[in-house]
This record gives C-alpha cells, sequence and structure tokens, in this order.
C-alpha cells in the first residue's frame, strides 16, 4: 500500500510492519534477521537499536548489526519467551519496527592514521560488527577484540574476518578457541602490543564492561560503552530505563554513552527488572541477560 | 536558570490547589518519567511546579506485554503500559529521594479495593509527599476504569482515604478519560462530597488503533489510553462542564498540552493547574519551562498580574446548550 510520507508518524514511534526478508543461523544461539525498511537503514548509525514486535508475543529491543540501502538487520540470541518466540519466525512472517532510537557511538573526528579499539562480548557483538564496517569506511585502522562462551558460540567470527580489520583477536571463555579468558582479556592482549589508540567502543555483558574500563584506565583511550537496561518505551517517555540523578534514559542519552559521565549512575551497580524493581548488578557477571 | 530565578521571572504564574501552593501552573503527569527519582527530579529541575509519581499499589505489577505505546498523527499516542511498578515498599526509596531534594512530589496510588487505596495512601503520607491522587481511571487496567466512571465506588475510595491520612494530606482524584461529561461531573461532585480537594480531569481516553498489515491491534494490551493534542478538545470540556457545575473545589487540566496556549485554553474553561505528560515527548523534558516562558509572555501582553484571574473566565455567552 502506498502511505502519504507527510501523514505518518515518525518511525520511533509507530511500527513498520514488514516481512523478515532473511533468517540466518549465526550460532546456536543467535540468528540473524533482515528485514526491509528503508526509513530506518537509511539514517541508522552504530550503536542505535529498533523496538521490535513480534506480533502477539511481545515488542523488545534489538541492537542494529547493520544497516545498508534498504535493509536493516539485527541479531538476536535465544534467552527468554519473545526471543524465542522470534526464533521461530520464518522470511515471510511479519514483524513490527519502531527506529532507529536511541544515540550510537560517536566517532571521533579526523579518521586518517587513527585506529579504534572494539570490544565485543558475546550477545553485545552484533552493534560492533556494525561499528567496525562503519569506521573501516571512514577510514580508521579498526582492531577487535571478540569474546563468547565458547568456539560455537563466537558471533561474526566469518564477516570479521571477511572485513579488512587490522586486528582481531579471539577469547573464549573455556579456551576452546583463541586466548582463554574473555573479550577484556583479548583487549589486554591488543593494548600489550600497540595502545594508540583514538578511542574505544564495546558492548556485552555490564560484568564485562566493568572490567574493560578498568583495564582502560591505565591509558589514555575514551572509552564509549552500550548499555542494556528493561525498556518499556524506547523514546524516553516512561523512564523506566533511568540510570542517574539527572534523569538520563537508556533508551535515549543512551544507550551508548561515554564511560566517564557514567561515574555516578547506575552503571555496575543497578538494574531494574519490567516493575521497576532495582536489583545489584553483579559485577562478576560476565554472561548475558535474558 | 535556578530554580529560584525562574520563580522570580515567572512571578505572574503562582497557583493554588486547594491548600497547595505552587510557584507555576505545570506539574509532571503520572506514568511520565517517574520509575526512577532522577526522572521526576529532572521534570522539576526542567521547570515543573510538582510532580506527579507513577501509579503504585501494594503488590509489584509488570504491566502489559509490548508494544506499550504508539504514536499517532499530529503528536498524539496511545499507551498500554498496565500501570507497571514495583509496589509502594519498593517504590518509596524513589520518592524519599526527591522529597529530599524539597520537590513537591504528589504520590500516585492504585488499589483493588477503598482499604487498598487507603494503605497505599498512608504510605505515600508518610514518606512526605505533598498530596495523593488517586488514580481510578486507567483505561488499561478494566477493573480501574469503571471504578473512576461510578460515583459511588470512587467516593468509598476517597473516604477511606481520606479517612486513613486523618484529613491531614490533599487527596486529588483523577477523573476517566470519557466524553459521558454528566457522568464525569456526577463522580466529581461525589469525590467532592466525600473529602476531595481537587479533581484532574482527565486520564487518557479508551481507544483502539489497529495496524493493517497484520491485522493485529498495535499495543500488546490490544486496548489503549489516547493521549495528546487529539483529546485536548475533550478534555477542555469536561473542565468547562465541571467547572460550571457548581463543584467547588479546583479542576487541574489535563490532556494534549504542548504550549503555553494550550494552558491558557484549560484556565480559561475553568483548570486551577495543569498536568503534562505526552508533551515531554514532543518538546523534551524541558517542556515546563518553556511553557512557563510562553505563559509569561501572554500574561505580559494582557496586562494579567496573576494566571488564577483566568480560570473560567471564558465568555461562555456564545454557548448554545
Amino acid at each position: 500500500m502506498t502511505t502519504n510520507k507527510k501523514l505518518t508518524p515518525s518511525t520511533a514511534l509507530h511500527p513498520i510492519v514488514t516481512p523478515i526478508l532473511n533468517v540466518k543461523t549465526e550460532t546456536p544461539r543467535n540468528k540473524r534477521f533482515t528485514l526491509s525498511a528503508a526509513p530506518i537503514a537509511r539514517i541508522a548509525t552504530p550503536g542505535q537499536f529498533m523496538m521490535v514486535w513480534i506480533p502477539g508475543t511481545d515488542e523488545i529491543p534489538m541492537s542494529i548489526s547493520n544497516a545498508s540501502g534498504d535493509q536493516v538487520e539485527f541479531t538476536v540470541a535465544r534467552v527468554g519467551d519473545a526471543t524465542t518466540a522470534l526464533h521461530k519466525l520464518k522470511p515471510g512472517d511479519l514483524l513490527g519496527v519502531r527506529g532507529p532510537l536511541g544515540e550510537g557511538f560517536v566517532f571521533p573526528k579526523k579518521p586518517k592514521g587513527k585506529a579504534l579499539l572494539l570490544v565485543a562480548g558475546g550477545c553485545g557483538t552484533p552493534p560492533i560488527l556494525f561499528a567496525a564496517t562503519t569506521a573501516l569506511e571512514t577510514g580508521f585502522a579498526v582492531d577487535v577484540a571478540l569474546g563468547a562462551t565458547t568456539s560455537e558460540e563466537l558471533l561474526f567470527q566469518q564477516p570479521f574476518k571477511e572485513l579488512k580489520l587490522r586486528n582481531l583477536v579471539v577469547a573464549t571463555d573455556d579456551g576452546s578457541e583463541g586466548i582463554q579468558g574473555t573479550s577484556v582479556d583479548a583487549a589486554a592482549f591488543l593494548l600489550e602490543a600497540n595502545s594508540e589508540y583514538a578511542a574505544s567502543l564495546a558492548c556485552g555483558p555490564e560484568g564485562m564492561l566493568v572490567n574493560l574500563n578498568l583495564l582502560l584506565q591505565k591509558f589514555p583511550i575514551p572509552l564509549q560503552v552500550s548499555l542494556e537496561r528493561y525498556m518499556k518505551c524506547g523514546v524516553g517517555l516512561c523512564g523506566h530505563c533511568i540510570i542517574d540523578s539527572k534523569g538520563r534514559r537508556v533508551c535515549h542519552e543512551g544507550p551508548v554513552f561515554d564511560v566517564k559521565t557514567l561515574k555516578n549512575s547506575d552503571f555496575g551497580r543497578w538494574t531494574r527488572d519490567s516493575t521497576g524493581k532495582r536489583h545489584p548488578v553483579n559485577p562478576t557477571d560476565t554472561t548475558c541477560p535474558s | 536558570m535556578a530554580v529560584k530565578d525562574r520563580e522570580k521571572k515567572n512571578s505572574r504564574l503562582k497557583v493554588k490547589i486547594g491548600s497547595v501552593k505552587l510557584p507555576n501552573p505545570t506539574i509532571l503527569a503520572s506514568g511520565v518519567l517517574g520509575v526512577a527519582a532522577g526522572g521526576l527530579i529532572r521534570a522539576w529541575k526542567d521547570g515543573a511546579a510538582a510532580v506527579v509519581t507513577k501509579t503504585v499499589g501494594l503488590q509489584p505489577r509488570s504491566g502489559h506485554p509490548g508494544p506499550r505505546i504508539v504514536g499517532l498523527y499530529g503528536n498524539s499516542l496511545m499507551n498500554a503500559m498496565g500501570i507497571p511498578n514495583p509496589g509502594i515498599e519498593d517504590y518509596l526509596p524513589e520518592i524519599n529521594a526527591a522529597v529530599n531534594q524539597s520537590i513537591p512530589v504528589i504520590g500516585s496510588a492504585l488499589g483493588s479495593s477503598p482499604e487498598e487505596f487507603a494503605k497505599v495512601a498512608v504510605a505515600l503520607r508518610k514518606a512526605g509527599v505533598t498530596a495523593i491522587e488517586l488514580n481510578v481511571s486507567c483505561p488499561h487496567v478494566g477493573s480501574l476504569y469503571l471504578l473512576g466512571m461510578d460515583p459511588q465506588s470512587t467516593s468509598a475510595v476517597v473516604s477511606q482515604v481520606v479517612k486513613q491520612t486523618e484529613k491531614e494530606i490533599p487527596v486529588w482524584v483523577k477523573l476517566p478519560g470519557s466524553t459521558d461529561y454528566p457522568r464525569l461531573v456526577q463522580v466529581a461532585k461525589a469525590a467532592e462530597k466525600a473529602g476531595a480537594s481537587a479533581v484532574v480531569a482527565l486520564n487518557t481516553l479508551p481507544a483502539l488503533a489497529l495496524d493493517v498489515e497484520s491485522r493485529r491491534p498495535l499495543l500488546g494490551a490490544g486496548i489503549g489510553g489516547l493521549s495528546g493534542p487529539a483529546i485536548k478538545p475533550i478534555a477542555i470540556r469536561a473542565v468547562w462542564e465541571l467547572y460550571q457545575s457548581g463543584l467547588t473545589i479546583p479542576i487541574i487540566g489535563v490532556g494534549g498540552i504542548l504550549t503555553g496556549q494550550d494552558v491558557i485554553e484549560y484556565f480559561l474553561a475553568g483548570a486551577s493547574a495543569v498536568e503534562i505528560g505526552t508533551g515531554v515527548l514532543t518538546r523534551g523534558s524541558t517542556i515546563f519551562t518553556q511553557i512557563c516562558d510562553e505563559l509569561t509572555e501572554y500574561m505580559k501582553r494582557h496586562r494579567i498580574k496573576r494566571i488564577t484571574q483566568l480560570t473560567g473566565r471564558m465568555k461562555s455567552q456564545d454557548v448554545k446548550t
């Protein structure tokens, strides 16, 4: 159906309902979904997200793992009811998407001769793939530290290899591939050889982001982290994902924050459940939330 | 600009809602930014004279599945949050953090019985809130909407809350979104008689929006509440009907306010203050400061000293009934 764009509400607030074009199993837990949603795909930047409506089930926030032309992709692990329902869908099934939402990664100016350290932990890998692709197109040299629980759960190892990365260092918790350890250990490995980075961009479990921040204290490298919180509206209205006394919202001022601005926030300390109740973040937990 | 300087600049905007004195007429509506203290504090720093909390009950509620909001034409919105809240006990730290900064906090309460409403109200009073707002009108939690459409049930809740809080704290009643104006007047009068200090008109209107590709409702709960500019003329009419019905308690107008002009409209129809919710999405959380500046400009241009002088001053000779 043709619609008059001038009369259509913003795609941040009103979903584009569109058939799934492609579903690809990336790892035993992760599937990549491709949709045609031009108004989102054309303006999305790495680190931004969409609210994905699984009709009849729920609407959940999803990082964008790639956007090119009219197509947008997200990649999701099966962790709860909504993602389980999502994993059952096939090409042709309808999904609704609102976006692009939030503020993504901010790339340093004048990329020539500068390098970025991208750190991806498990379920946090999708926006890092998008960031790596964009950073290379912009002219940065890019190193990626990629971590997962085991070899078979390493997400996007192949797509990363196909990019012209300067270095890709892999780590697995069980040592089944690459370094034994987390993506932070992979980042430490890279930093030992060379610490000349203009910035570091990271996404992954909160414990991993806390550890990465601790590691980077020893270096003059600004760090941006992408946070995950329970989101209900996705556009900054309900306040469910507020993380500090300034009322900053992960869905609106985030999900990507300069870690320096998170000193007096819930980062590494508190998270909220579906009722809004606060729970302590377990800093030693480096697994993906469900 | 510091809050004090702003109050001086907007000295024409002081209002009184019964015993509650506020430096300007704009109040953050319930359900917006209010899950966390940080959101309440932000709205106040950005100019709201008072902030209404997320509606809170005795027990935790997860709320409805998503989608929970959907935007419509012209900045209107539908939502079906389903009143997620952690329960009063776990919500108290958020209230305390705002009250500790001397922010006038209005505690929004819900319950499944007059006694439950009263228990929540007692806890809110103890936490130091400035007033209680009774949510008897959420349009996507069926039993609540019905409560607020029934004068006797509303009266029972108000009586119990006023009694249990020892008449020590103002009790506001948030009226249901409805075009049944005679019924709204009945409910408001029943609330007044039971001891309410103000009525808030209106909550979101029960509504439905569909996606034509999937043929499904656009909200996870199916039905939802309509807010924003689409409901403003309905709420203005409700305020006017209430104002000229002989109701003596103040009316707080809410629904579709985006500008200072909208606030003036509510005042002319009979409002003594206003609440703002959906406008926070349209103009950001500084909508409160922006609106106060617009109000002061209007007041100066019309040489009006106090905004309170405008309440009910609509020229009504043109209304043919």
